[in-house]
């Protein structure tokens, strides 16, 4: 945790901002929902499913660091 | 009957022209001397080479390749888009406005890509002037660039290096796609396709309406157009217009003009890796291949629509041209999205679910003779992934020719198994959540599903066919399918170059009994069957919801 | 001494290979239960997200787990499956995790009780460290540095790795290696002076210099790699993962992008289900087993005692296609006996036999022992004053060894050539009828040893090489696995050509020196083969290094066992060929796996997309007859759960090998597991579904 660049690399750090950002982004795609709740699932889940794919992507691309 | 005669006259032209033209592209690209062609071009390569400040030094990264590559296309791409978008009055009897932009950006980069999707009316957007020096233009250089790139990857596979690009490319040209469609255009102008730079002529029909007849310099472009497997017609109607397709006869030649220059490309490859057995057991499989499909494809059309069938007895002739009729026409459809051409001879709209069903199978799968020079490539990278898959039940780590199948391979080869994936799946399901903001889609249910997973693939995979009746001339459409256009094209060439790269780097392994053989039947047909089996995975849903369940629906199913 | 280096393998084990006893393994008391413990904590995303296929069934249990707590989370149609639907998918999918995890926590398990095993020996003991000034003084064995001298007397445990300095002294090193019979470690020699920490000595006293620091000696790194510590994943597993992401992102795509394809035909899709769908597409059989399959696959080597320092020596083993072997103590007896005596020269066979005699008075090896004895049978014993004479031993670079009389007399058996070349350089002639007698040995299959009185040679010794039984057999399978074996020795060509012939390898090299071996092995490495060795002497350690997989034995020196990336601890050098079929084992298992896996797909579409789009007129599809659309999706699932245990025993032991073509085990493992692969689920499903629906579940 000591230098910045540490912090960057930890998946826990950016994960989550991630994840939230997205579904911040993704949020008024499903604005059509009948509940918020709702919408907010669907968008974290397709936020999720993105983050997912980009998970996937690193993982052919570096194999070696799994 | 007379369709069995055609598909089997047209299967003993292609195999029987594989091995000489297949002789003639390995000397080409083999740098060999050839006495009849050095005494002439020689000089002229050598002059184009130096113009372009090149010493033709064969690539030592992949990079050395692409490089050249990308720079001349885009020089290619600038060209082109220029010319559509100022169409000046020269060479321009109909006195024809520029194109708006976002179709001239999509015309310019589908014809650059080898793709050729139309979403104009030629006769009515283009002078003669764009006709030949935008398109015309791009289908030499697009074929000479994937011929480029195929034989770049042929290298590889084979342990040498990639070659030069610049080199590669001139001489494509000059020995392959000019001879060829020159000889093709001949037998065109011979058959009565126009050639001529003189305005449309006005006729009286016998309505007495006056009707205007749009020529041009057709017969040269025609055959380029097939040669080259561009497909961008110089008429909306295409293959099926007389001018550009005058008669069944040179309906046969256009057909075997598409296969021609892939099935030699096979046997070419086999003559690079000194294992023409190889090559010969890749042209049955595709053949086979070919042959299921089409007997599909004609077997829909031919028995006809089932719900018309109280009234209707015959072939299925919605949107045929009935000089070929059904049977023809569908296997016209086979064999331009098999060769990725994407010329067409009727409306693949009107096809029936399963003749529809065939066409959008030979675009997902990319091999069944493909693209010009990528077409093989393509089916080796199926090859090593067979021989990863299988190769690992005989003991080994995977080897092909000599080589191991390791890591970079692996990535390599799979990035162009997600391809499709990411530029056909993730924009038609962006396209079908919007459908009615987006629009352009003239069918519901699962036809229209059809109608627009088969635009991206036709783009994704450079075939430039359109499943028509889609409303594509849009801004979204248009931009859209850029993105299709240019990741279906630069992409797999980039990853076909870094695998090949890397491939010729490694040590030969000299085969053994502990080998895997790769020219055997036994392995062809496991080749076979994971082609169908990783093509068929990716996309059965989506073939379940459009053509499948559209024939589930056409015979009535509960 | 004889031309050829001593007898190496002094704990052969006897008897038939498939009859040979190994040691018995550590006791698999409470293995299951802590496999089940450990399936638990695996849960732990940091740990799954190792395994990409895994991973993404993890995060769909997430959204299955969130779709039971509130069954409309995600959907709008009154249609969507209920809570208790969505409740059994999530068991379905949380047991398919656990299966996985248990799969790879019962191998690691196998690894880690042998490791406990190991560990006990190590426990910390005092030693009698020797100081500069003569005295010793009682340390902790943890304090033991490189360098260190230590004194271990009956009964006492060798505290750290070293070698041994001065003392003979019997050492039990059953701890390691499970052989009961204590081994005869000495001062000098190359192969004998090693010794491990942890093991007993059983007679005398031995002074050893301490050459591994604490933690880092022959036993900890054992225990290291049994537990898998620093398993890191071979380039085909990387290969292979990179293949099984590629997979499910391809299935990732297809299925995320679904639901907007199928609301144009209004055909809903509820989450869950397509949660479903993408957990039965992507490749989770193998995802699920791949890490097991390695590590089952190191352990199966320990199970023939031998420890491989990686995962990736086991699988290279499998593309070995070049073997390189010692003639002396691999394919023949270590011991070759002297049989007759040759006379040349016109000297007398009694001639001969005396001089000899008198050549080997202070050879100790079992060769100069037989031609000692044989001499004696004739009677032929020398009267030379040998109490002033002095010894000359036998060097790899002379080849050849003798005794120097006290009145400048020198007498020299060796190596023909040596000894012609000796003669020579004293100013004698090489009779005329040695060649004939060398000749005549060497067709025999035997060891010519020319035997010399200063300039003169007086015979020919010929010593019988016994080849070992069985060995024609095994070298046949590796020709039939397409590995040809070339053997060495520092025999004469015709000799080796003869062994070489009844013994059945493919090539030979005669008259090799130590230093051929490496340059045999960089020259069959240039033509891109993959070469294994066995070695075990100091001089074999640059070999072993280079080649693709070196193989020590215990036996041997500590520079051979660093050098190499396996160590055989029974000392048995025809073992390469087991631990070849292991590798080649390890990747058919893989391969096998992943075919079976990917097959598989072709039945669940065939179950879920009908029961999935019924409403758009897929209900055809249906061709399973499955009940009703959610027993279909359920036991499709659950076939997808069960059988990763049901192939858990397969990773484990690993798939069936029998030494055939590549184009024969082609063929039938794709008839097993591809067409099997295709078939299997069908049938699978098709039962779990009259099950599902016997019981009413949905």
């Amino acid at each position: 945790m000591a230098s910045p660049s540490g912090l960057l690399s930890k998946p826990l750090f950016w994960l989550p901002l991630m994840l939230v950002l997205g579904t911040v982004l993704a949020a008024p795609l499903f604005g059509s929902s009948p509940s918020p709740l709702q919408s907010t699932a669907l968008a974290l889940l397709l936020n999720g499913t993105v983050v997912l794919s980009g998970y996937l992507f690193v993982v052919i691309f570096q194999p070696e660091r799994f | 009957m007379t369709d069995l005669f055609q598909v089997v006259v047209f299967v003993a032209l292609v195999l029987a022209t594989a091995p000489v033209l297949g002789k003639h592209l390995f000397q080409v690209f083999d740098g060999q001397p050839q006495p009849l062609f050095d005494r002439w071009l020689t000089p002229l390569e050598n002059g184009v080479l130096r113009l372009v400040g090149e010493r033709g030094r064969p690539a030592e990264q992949a990079w050395d390749y692409l490089r050249p590559l990308l720079l001349s296309n885009l020089l290619f791409g600038l060209l082109a888009l220029a010319f559509l978008l100022l169409q000046p009055p020269w060479l321009n009897p109909q006195g024809l406005p520029p194109m708006r932009w976002d179709t001239a950006l999509h015309t310019a980069i589908s014809f650059l890509t080898n793709t050729d999707q139309q979403h104009y009316t030629p006769e009515q957007s283009l002078s003669d002037l764009s006709q030949l020096g935008a398109l015309q233009f791009l289908f030499f250089t697009s074929a000479a660039t994937g011929l480029a790139v195929g034989f770049a990857f042929i290298r590889g596979l084979c342990g040498r290096p990639l070659g030069n690009f610049n080199s590669d490319l001139i001489r494509a040209i000059t020995r392959v796609l000019i001879p060829l469609s020159f000889l093709f255009a001949l037998v065109l102008l011979v058959n009565g396709a126009p050639m001529t730079l003189a305005g449309p002529v006005t006729l009286k029909t016998l309505e007495g309406a006056d009707q205007i007849l749009v020529r041009g310099p057709v017969a040269g472009y025609e055959a380029i157009k097939q040669i080259g497997e561009n497909g961008g017609g110089f008429f909306g109607a295409n293959s099926a217009h007389p001018f550009e397709n005058p008669n069944p006869f040179t309906n046969l030649l256009a057909m075997v003009a598409m296969f021609a220059v892939p099935a030699a490309t096979i046997d070419a490859f086999g003559r690079f890796l000194g294992n023409r057995r190889q090559a010969t057991l890749l042209l049955l499989l595709v053949t086979v291949l070919f042959l299921a499909l089409a007997a599909v494809a004609i077997g829909a059309e031919q028995s006809g629509n089932p719900l018309l069938a109280a009234w209707l007895s015959g072939p299925n002739l919605e949107g045929k041209e009935v000089r070929f009729g059904a049977g023809i026409t569908a296997l016209f459809a086979t064999i331009t999205t098999g060769s990725m051409t994407g010329a067409v001879n009727g409306a693949m709209d009107s096809l029936l679910p399963l003749g529809g069903l065939v066409p959008l199978f030979n675009l997902f799968l990319q091999v069944i003779f493909g693209g010009q020079g990528t077409g093989v490539a393509y089916l080796l990278v199926f090859l090593i992934l067979t021989v990863f898959l299988t190769g690992l039940m005989v003991g080994r780590t995977p080897e092909l020719f000599g080589r191991k199948v390791e890591k970079g391979e692996i990535v390599w080869s799979s990035l162009i198994l997600l391809i499709h994936p990411l530029f056909v799946l993730v924009p038609a399901a962006i396209t079908l959540a919007y459908a009615p903001t987006l629009s352009g889609i003239s069918n519901p249910g699962s036809h229209g599903i059809s109608q627009v997973v088969y635009e991206y693939a036709s783009a994704s995979a450079n075939n430039g066919s359109g499943f028509e009746g889609l409303g594509d001339g849009t801004l979204w459409w248009n931009l859209s399918t850029i993105v299709s256009l240019l990741g279906g094209r630069y992409l797999p060439i980039a990853a076909l170059l870094l695998l090949a790269a890397g491939f010729a780097r490694k040590t030969k392994v000299p085969p053994g009994p502990g080998t895997l053989a790769t020219d055997t039947a036994l392995f062809t047909m496991v080749t076979g069957v994971v082609i169908l089996i990783l093509g068929a995975l990716t996309f059965f849903p989506v073939l379940a919801l459009g053509p499948i369940a559209e024939a589930f629906s056409l015979i009535g199913a509960p | 001494m004889t031309t050829l280096q001593p007898p190496i393998f002094p704990r052969m084990p006897r008897g038939r290979r498939d009859q040979r006893r190994y040691t018995e393994r550590p006791s698999s008391d409470g293995l299951l239960g802590r496999a089940v413990v450990q399936s638990f904590v695996k849960l732990d995303p940091r740990l799954t997200a190792r395994n990409p296929v895994m991973f993404v069934v993890w995060c769909g249990t997430l959204v299955t787990l969130a779709a039971t707590l509130e069954p409309r989370l995600f959907e709008l149609s009154p249609e969507a499956p209920g809570r208790g639907f969505n409740a059994l998918l999530s068991l379905i999918l949380l047991a398919t995790l656990l299966f996985a995890n248990f799969a790879e926590a019962l191998a690691e398990g196998r690894g880690k009780a042998q490791a406990d095993a190991l560990r006990r020996t190590q426990a910390s003991t005092q030693a009698r460290r020797l100081l500069p000034d003569g005295s010793e003084a009682l340390v902790d064995s943890s304090a033991l540095r490189r360098g260190d001298q230590v004194c271990v007397s009956q009964g006492e445990m060798i505290p750290a790795d070293g070698e041994v300095v001065d003392g003979v002294a019997a050492v039990d090193e059953s701890a390691i290696t499970g052989e009961s019979a204590p081994v005869l470690k000495e001062a000098g020699s190359d192969v004998a002076s090693s010794v491990t920490g942890g093991t007993r000595v059983v007679s005398d006293m031995l002074l050893i210099r301490i050459t591994a620091d604490p933690g880092k000696g022959f036993i900890d790194r054992m225990i290291a790699l049994v537990e898998g510590a620093e398993r890191s994943k071979t380039p085909n597993e990387i290969a292979l993962t990179v293949l099984l992401a590629v997979l499910t992102q391809v299935f990732l795509i297809a299925v995320a992008t679904l639901p907007p394809v199928a609301a144009y035909i209004d055909s809903p899709t509820p989450v869950v289900v397509l949660v479903a769908l993408l957990v039965a597409l992507i490749p989770t059989t193998i995802g699920g087993l791949l890490s097991a399959i390695g590590i089952a696959g190191m352990d199966r080597v320990a199970q023939f005692n031998v420890i491989a320092t990686s995962g990736r020596a086991v699988e290279a083993c499998g593309d070995i296609t070049t073997l390189v072997l010692d003639k002396t103590g691999t394919i023949t007896l270590g011991n070759r006996l002297a049989e007759e005596f040759l006379p040349v020269g016109g000297h007398s066979e009694r001639e001969l036999a005396t001089t000899a005699h008198a050549a080997s008075w202070f050879d100790n090896t079992p060769e100069g022992k037989s031609i000692v004895r044989l001499a004696e049978k004739l009677d032929a014993v020398t009267a030379l004053p040998m109490d002033t004479a002095t010894g000359l031993e036998f060097s790899a670079r002379t080849r050849m060894s003798g005794t120097d009389l006290a009145d400048g007399n020198e007498l020299r058996k060796g190596a023909v050539e040596a000894i012609k070349g000796f003669v020579r350089s004293r100013g004698g002639t090489v009779p005329a009828d040695l060649d004939e007698a060398y000749e005549r040995v060497s067709r025999l299959g035997g060891t010519p040893l020319a035997v010399c009185w200063n300039a003169e040679i007086h015979g020919v010794i010929y010593l019988k090489d016994i080849i070992k039984p069985g060995m024609r057999e095994r070298f046949d399978q590796l020709r039939r696995m397409g590995i040809r074996s070339v053997m060495l020795t520092g025999d004469n060509a015709i000799t080796a050509g003869v062994i070489a012939r009844e013994a059945g390898v493919d090539d030979f090299i005669a008259e090799a020196t130590p230093e051929d071996k490496i340059a045999v092995i960089q020259a069959e490495q240039r033509l891109g083969r993959l070469v294994a060795m066995t070695g075990d002497g100091t001089n074999d350690a640059p070999a072993l290094a280079q080649a693709n997989v070196g193989v020590a034995m215990n036996s041997g020196t500590q520079a051979a066992k660093e050098a190499a990336n396996m160590v055989d601890l029974d000392s048995d050098p025809t073992k390469l060929i087991d631990i070849v079929t292991i590798g080649k084992q390890l990747l058919i298992t893989r391969g096998a796996l992943t075919t079976f896996s990917i097959a598989n797909d072709v039945a669940k579409y065939f179950a879920i997309l009908p029961a999935l789009f019924g409403k758009a007129g897929l209900a055809p599809l249906n061709l399973m007859g499955l009940a009703s659309p959610q027993s279909a999706i359920l036991s499709a699932m659950v076939f997808n759960a069960l059988i990763i245990p049901a192939l858990v025993p397969l990773a484990l032991k690993g798939v069936a090998f029998r030494p055939s073509t590549a184009d024969q085990l082609l063929r039938r493992n794709l008839l097993v597991y591809g067409l099997g692969g295709l078939v299997v689920p069908f049938i699978g499903i098709k039962l779990i579904d009259l099950a599902v629906s016997a019981l009413r579940l949905v």
